[in-house]
């Protein structure tokens, strides 16, 4: 018993001994000076674990912390279709130490869905991160070979399409809703879970198609299982020179898709409650930027087919803006809306 | 077959380098632990070991990502049998007999013969997934939105009352789990439903926190009620800490059985792990000679369901290998993890990247062998933990449980969660009811709700491609005799009743 | 008490929810039974689950059971009331307190267990939550709360 004793005593003075280390680990002298980060910086990212978007944020996160001094620790916020992310981003305040990790649809679709607490002036976009660029994709075996073919097979035989996506409000789901808007065709929008759940009902025939990114979807095409018949992009992309853009698809078919000039690629961006310091966030910036130059991070990003193409925060703002426009005329006209 | 052998064993040659081995082993151990810590499931671990897996060659990082993928179910079921907390979803029902032959003395029986039967099972589940693979895989894609609503039902009908307390009882907690798992944004429209217009509530009523209040706090409060005494006289001699003969025997076909249940039930996109330990439950308390035992600490029924649950997750791994399609969250995130390593599983993937096919099932092998020799020294460790005063245990065990559930999300909405479940269940404990039967429906409230609503869309209103379908086909039969059977059981109950006048 | 009792406030405490849930319910959009929106099987099931439950606790009261539960001593229901209080308190402040909260409930709940004076509490206590901390924040890279601790831990 006295042995137990004393070794309980040991392990309390090593305790301390390691919480007395820790608190006077950081100095306390250099308070005028401009000495952020002083602690690990959180990163929210708004879904749980496994996505594409949580990947992006677990590789960035990784690579920041070798540019900032500091290590970021990457966070899971699930909930609401992102929204819960950028509240909490909102709720933990604008001291440069919080964080997230969002896109346009979160930025700017959710609010308009439902009664969100942010909009997407709340935030301050420090850096766009990645670009993933949206495709239109059906069976292997299906007797559609382009855009043309799907909607003049659709308005021949009026037919009903069955598109898969992984949530309303989802890139995806605004690709593909805008493609069949402007078409004009009758559909039936079946939500999945995730993409992974959307592609397997893809290839196992129980729904017609889906727009996705090539990182989740590009094995199946190599594989002969999924076919591409468009990209949702004004130009067509370097890995796929083959691919038409959707604009060009309807061209095909007679018709001129409205949207054309829209890029509906998913952009990752970093970014910070608005009244976030100057200098805080000029320093995020910086060091962010230098992240997503790392040729470690750039390695990942090839990986995962996105495309880094770095840009000024005007234009940044400029393209927030222009896909928010293309939302909220899809959302005003289709009358899609949570409550 | 002969080609088989030469692979698996250029994958065992591969696997036995030192990096690879040691890659294995803290992968395993890294899973055990957060298995045995409630809360911090293997999804939670991977996501965090991910970057540390960056520096790696991409097998290396594979085989240790995978490893805390299947050692995580060794370690789910120590909490559930030494404090009733489940470590996992897929332990809830490890609770119901584990916990009962802890506090009869047998906790060191139970602990192996959950980590024997685990070992044994994800062994078959290997096999299974090395033989046949690719075709199991395409049978999983026949699985659409009709098929869930079938299996919904059919689950539904088969464990609802698991434990086999009363209909009416059971009935009623079975709709309020359905109830409660309709709570949270609706998939379908994107609404949101029952927030209140708290965000917190919009993905809806976690299963983790629910179970950890129902079952692990709730016991926590029963015992600040009524302390138990431990009484350190009776010494168990080390020979009985393990299994008796009698109970080893009990233990072979409910492994072996469970880990047949466990299989299938892997390759089907859901809470597979979750449902095989339930469906594995229900079938040894069904053949078994002493079904009266059950709940009272039965070995079948830590046996049986401990091993579906590891076939489960061997079986997992199949979709995920064989097609690139991750049908549960660990495995989206083993996807990601092979992503950034510049290996992009696909349809293509086992004949593509065939070496690195046969490594991982080369480690997984090596890697359930570390679980059993690593487990089985630990039984004895963690039995002895019954040994100690609650007044020590039940503290430590609210702070561990306080962690877990912040560590779900990083947010005290689900500590809330998990008290509020606790104090409901605490009150169901005195009321007799049971909670079992609200969990199931809490996981099968969606099946049901989303795969009626997408099966009607996808129709445009009509139920006619249910008997169309081979596979809802099947399962709506087996529901009519699952109905059929129970409406005969009444009826002999009510003549019975009629001939014997009371 | 008796386990009627018992059951008599869990029924009647399920009814209410249920009747929440059911009214609710009904301010989605219903839909109808081949085209069901997001209010359809909320509002079906949330009216026959209150039924059922409404029987029930019609049936409880015609039972005449009085089965006394021999667990409800006098220092036991204190015991109980202290453990749900303490955790809820936790709960309230984990935020501000951070690993101050922490300490403080294992000192209550151990103290309220059954310890003798103060010092094996507080000893357990600070124990498990350096251990807690430290485990979170260098190993498994989770950042529980700190509170008003903030500055001092980094």
């Amino acid at each position: 018993m006295t042995n137990l004793k004393r070794m309980i005593a040991l392990l309390l003075v090593l305790a301390m001994v390691a919480v007395l280390a820790a608190g006077c680990g950081s100095d306390k002298q250099a308070q005028k000076k401009f000495d952020f980060p002083k602690k690990p910086i959180n990163l929210i990212i708004p879904w749980a674990p496994g996505g594409a978007t949580d990947t992006v944020g677990r590789a960035v996160a990784d690579a920041a912390g070798k540019h900032l001094g500091q290590s970021m620790v990457a966070i899971n916020k699930a909930g609401g279709s992102g929204s819960l992310a950028m509240e909490e981003t909102l709720k933990a305040g604008a001291d440069g130490y919080t964080v997230c990790l969002t896109s346009a649809t979160v930025l700017t679709v959710q609010p308009k869905l439902k009664s969100t607490k942010y909009t997407a002036a709340d935030f301050r976009i420090i850096a766009n991160i990645v670009q993933n660029p949206l495709f239109l994709f059906v069976k292997g075996d299906s007797p559609w070979n382009s855009v043309k073919d799907l909607i003049e097979d659709a308005k021949k035989n009026n037919k009903i399409i069955k598109v898969g996506h992984p949530g309303v409000g989802s890139a995806n789901d605004m690709g593909s809703t805008a493609f069949f808007q402007a078409a004009q065709l009758k559909t039936t929008e079946v939500p999945f879970k995730s993409n992974g759940e959307t592609i397997a009902a893809i290839i196992g025939g129980h729904v017609d198609c889906g727009a996705f990114h090539p990182m989740e979807a590009k094995e199946f095409v190599s594989a002969g299982k999924l076919k591409i018949l468009g990209v949702f992009k004004p130009e067509r992309v370097d890995f796929y020179p083959n691919v038409p853009t959707i604009a060009e698809g309807f061209k095909e078919a007679g018709i001129d898709f409205k949207y054309k000039n829209t890029d509906f690629s998913a952009w990752y961006y970093l970014a910070v409650p608005k009244d976030t310091p100057d200098d805080v966030y000029k320093f995020l910036a910086e060091k962010i930027k230098a992240a997503v130059n790392d040729q470690a991070f750039r390695d990942k990003a090839k990986a995962m087919n996105m495309v880094i193409k770095l840009l000024e925060p005007d234009q940044i703002a400029a393209a927030v803006k222009d896909i928010d426009t293309a939302y909220g005329q899809i959302i005003a006209e289709t009358g899609k809306k949570g409550n | 077959m002969e080609g088989t052998l030469g692979s698996l064993l250029q994958g065992f040659a591969a696997a036995l380098s030192a990096n690879n081995l040691i890659a294995c082993f803290i992968g395993v151990v890294i899973g055990t632990i957060t298995g045995v810590l409630p809360g911090i499931g293997p999804t939670g671990a991977i996501a965090l070991l991910l970057p540390l897996t960056f520096g790696m060659d991409s097998g290396t990082g594979l085989i240790l990502l995978a490893g805390i993928y299947y050692g995580s179910m060794y370690g789910g079921s120590t909490t559930s049998i030494l404090v009733n907390v489940p470590g996992e979803a897929a332990s809830m029902v490890t609770c119901l007999d584990g916990y009962q032959m802890a506090k009869k003395g047998r906790a060191g029986a139970a602990l192996s013969v959950a980590a024997i039967g685990s070992w044994f099972a994800g062994t078959l589940g290997i096999v299974g997934l090395m033989l046949f693979a690719p075709p199991l895989a395409e049978m999983a894609l026949s699985f659409g939105p009709p098929e869930y609503f079938a299996l919904g039902v059919c689950m539904l009908l088969l464990l609802s009352n698991l434990t086999g307390a009363s209909f009416s009882r059971a009935l009623l907690m079975v709709l309020t789990g359905v109830l409660l798992s309709m709570m949270g944004t609706d998939i379908i429209t994107g609404t949101d439903r029952f927030t209140f217009g708290i965000t917190d509530l919009s993905s809806g009523v976690e299963l983790l926190p629910a179970i950890m209040g129902l079952f692990g706090l709730a016991e926590v409060l029963a015992v600040a009620l009524t302390p138990y005494a431990v009484s350190d006289a009776a010494k168990v001699k080390f020979r009985e800490l393990y299994l008796k003969k009698e109970e080893m025997k009990r233990s072979v076909w409910p492994i072996l059985r469970g880990s047949l249940i466990g299989f299938p039930m892997g390759l089907i996109p859901g809470p597979a792990a979750f449902l095989s330990s339930l469906l594995s439950y229900k079938a040894e308390k069904q053949f078994s000679k002493h079904p009266e035992e059950f709940g009272k600490g039965a070995i079948e029924g830590v046996a049986g369901p401990e091993s579906a649950n590891n076939a489960a997750s061997s079986a997992a791994m199949i979709p995920l290998l064989a097609l690139g399609l991750p049908f549960a969250p660990p495995t989206a995130l083993l996807l990601g993890g092979l992503i950034i390593h510049g290996v992009n599983p696909g349809p293509l993937f086992i004949t593509q990247h065939a070496d690195m096919f046969w490594l991982v099932v080369a480690s997984m092998y090596l890697g359930n062998v570390m679980l059993l020799v690593l487990n089985l020294p630990l039984v004895g460790v963690f039995a002895s933990l019954t040994k100690v005063q609650p007044k020590v245990l039940m503290p430590v065990v609210v702070g561990i449980m306080i962690v877990g559930a912040y560590s779900l999300n990083n947010s005290l909405f689900d500590i809330w969660m998990m008290i509020i479940f606790g104090v409901v269940g605490f009150v169901m404990k005195y009321a007799d009811y049971d909670p079992a039967p609200l969990v199931v429906g809490l996981v099968l409230g969606p099946a049901f709700e989303e795969g009626l609503r997408k099966t009607l869309l996808m129709s445009q209103g009509s139920l006619m491609n249910i008997a169309t379908r081979p596979i809802t086909a099947t399962l709506f039969a087996i529901s009519a005799l699952i109905i059929a059977w129970v409406g005969y059981r009444w009826l002999q109950g009510v003549r019975r009743a009629r001939r014997q006048p009371a | 008490m008796t386990k009627s009792a018992v059951e008599k406030i869990f029924l009647g405490g399920l009814l209410a929810c249920l009747g929440i849930y059911t009214v609710t319910a009904m301010g989605l959009r219903i839909g109808t039974m081949w085209e069901p929106g997001p209010g359809y099987l909320p509002l079906v099931l949330g009216g026959l689950t209150f039924a059922v439950c409404a029987l029930q606790l019609a049936g409880s009261f015609s039972r005449g059971v009085k089965e006394k539960i021999s667990d409800f001593t006098r220092d036991g229901l204190k015991r109980l009331f202290v453990y749900i209080a303490t955790i809820i308190l936790f709960a309230l402040g984990f935020t501000t307190l951070g690993p101050a909260a922490f300490f403080l409930l294992l000192v209550i709940l151990a103290k309220t267990s059954g310890f003798q004076g103060w010092g094996y509490p507080v000893l357990l206590a600070a124990i498990f939550t350096v251990i807690t901390y430290m485990t979170f924040f260098n190993l498994l890279l989770i950042p529980l709360p700190l509170g008003i601790f903030e500055e001092m831990w980094w």
